[in-house]
């Protein structure tokens, strides 16, 4: 099967729109399994009234961005002992052609492009020999068994959300493997979380991310999204041996 | 409160306005009821539901959904992770026979009553083995009929309450592990 993984806390309509657009997946043989982390406005029961959706119910605030996706995607590679999956964010529209794309594409990991104006992803023409950046978005991956087992889970020190996006790109970096955007848009009504998060929650996601951020640095030695890290991939990747993720002792959550 | 059926479970009487058919539906239901006995782990209060489940299902009527499947608990893919390369018809599964849909329907059932109730508001997040897994239900024991039928048949959910209550003797605003009880 065709599975797709969906973490979400809360903007019901946004998620039921994002689900549709999975549906429709010209692939077809789609399982799609949603996280839901918590939320408190509707969604649950919503969900519940979809019967051809896997469903984790988690209380509380839920489960961080990272555990979330490492929960499924064991779930997908050991238990269902399939090849790939598609990680996408719960704010998503897709092309029906979007996981056919990503997958023929044949990478271990490669990503759609989110773009924010509906008229845009409506009128890209799809591209027969599509363009490769080395940005890659996690708001849409697909990611195959083998990046996963080579690389290892996400960093589940990050909690909360932020962050483990950067150093996963940065690890599969050091294991060898480009992972890279295709020119294939997707509708992203990024950050609905946290802006339609309660003061509460925001503050809570607000504080978490400095954390994350302070994390990443003492891991990497970089502050994400700066010119140092890009030229951390300027540099070749390291013997495979050297690549461990270092024990560091961190707060938070 | 709850309203015990006094039927017995596995010889479940017809509802009224049961149609008659060449194969009566009571005996398509017993068959239902005596697979889901045999199974290694039955259990009555499993059975029970279960049994109530594919009469509001309309299992009992030649040509249903459920029916024609094999599938009285219209089971889907998701309800049912280790059936899942079974063919499906629309989002229901189609079992082989009415033994491997009678057995799903009794898992799916002793499922939802093993899981916990629902968390109340400020629960944590579970980790480790106490975390939900993929494949658990989003039901759970404590949700009335009513609200179960409104998650489980919400396209026909007044419909659903009312074969089901019809059949078992239960109130609609019982919870599904009273009604079981």
């Amino acid at each position: 099967m065709n599975w797709i993984v969906v973490p979400t806390r809360n903007n019901l309509q946004l998620l039921k729109r994002a689900i549709e657009t999975f549906r429709a997946q010209d692939i077809g043989n789609i399982a799609t399994l949603v996280i839901n982390n918590g939320s408190t406005d509707g969604t649950t029961t919503w969900l519940q009234t979809q019967h051809d959706l896997f469903q984790i119910h988690v209380p509380g605030t839920g489960w961080s961005v990272a555990h979330s996706w490492n929960r499924a995607l064991e779930f997908v590679f050991d238990e269902q002992h399939e090849d790939h999956a598609l990680v996408v964010n719960n704010d998503v529209e897709l092309h029906p052609w979007t996981y056919r794309c990503l997958l023929e594409e044949g990478s271990v990991f490669v990503t759609a492009v989110g773009v924010r104006e509906r008229d845009r992803f409506l009128n890209e023409p799809i591209h027969p020999d599509w363009s490769r950046s080395p940005h890659p978005d996690f708001s849409c991956y697909l990611i195959r068994r083998d990046c996963y087992k080579v690389v290892g889970p996400f960093d589940e020190n990050f909690k909360v959300a932020f962050c483990e996006d950067w150093d996963y790109h940065v690890r599969m970096h050091r294991y060898g493997i480009d992972a890279v955007s295709i020119d294939l848009p997707y509708l992203h009504h990024a950050s609905q979380t946290i802006k339609n998060a309660s003061n509460e929650d925001r503050d809570r996601i607000q504080a978490q991310a400095d954390l994350n951020r302070e994390y990443f640095f003492e891991k990497w030695g970089v502050r994400g999204g700066t010119a140092e890290y890009d030229d951390l991939f300027e540099r070749p990747a390291p013997p495979f041996k050297e690549q461990t993720t270092p024990p560091l002792e961190h707060k938070g959550e | 409160m709850t309203t015990q059926s006094s039927h017995p479970t596995a010889t479940p009487a017809p509802a009224p306005g049961t149609p008659a058919t060449p194969l009566s539906p009571t005996d398509q239901h017993k068959q239902v009821a005596q697979k889901e006995a045999q199974s290694q782990s039955a259990d009555p209060k499993a059975v029970f539901l279960s049994d109530g489940i594919a009469y509001a299902n309309l299992y009992t009527v030649p040509g249903s959904a459920s029916h024609n499947d094999n599938n009285p608990g219209l089971l889907t893919r998701a309800w049912d992770p280790s059936n899942s390369g079974l063919r499906v018809d629309g989002v229901a599964l189609i079992y082989p026979d009415i033994d491997t849909g009678a057995k799903a329907l009794h898992t799916f059932v002793g499922k939802i009553l093993s899981n916990p109730p629902a968390p109340a508001p400020g629960t944590p997040a579970p980790h480790g083995t106490a975390a939900p897994k993929p494949g658990a239900l989003p039901f759970t024991p404590d949700m009335t009929i009513q609200a179960f039928a409104q998650a489980y048949s919400p396209a026909n959910a007044d419909e659903w309450v009312k074969r089901f209550t019809d059949y078992t003797g239960v109130a609609s605003d019982a919870k599904l592990s009273e009604a079981a009880a």
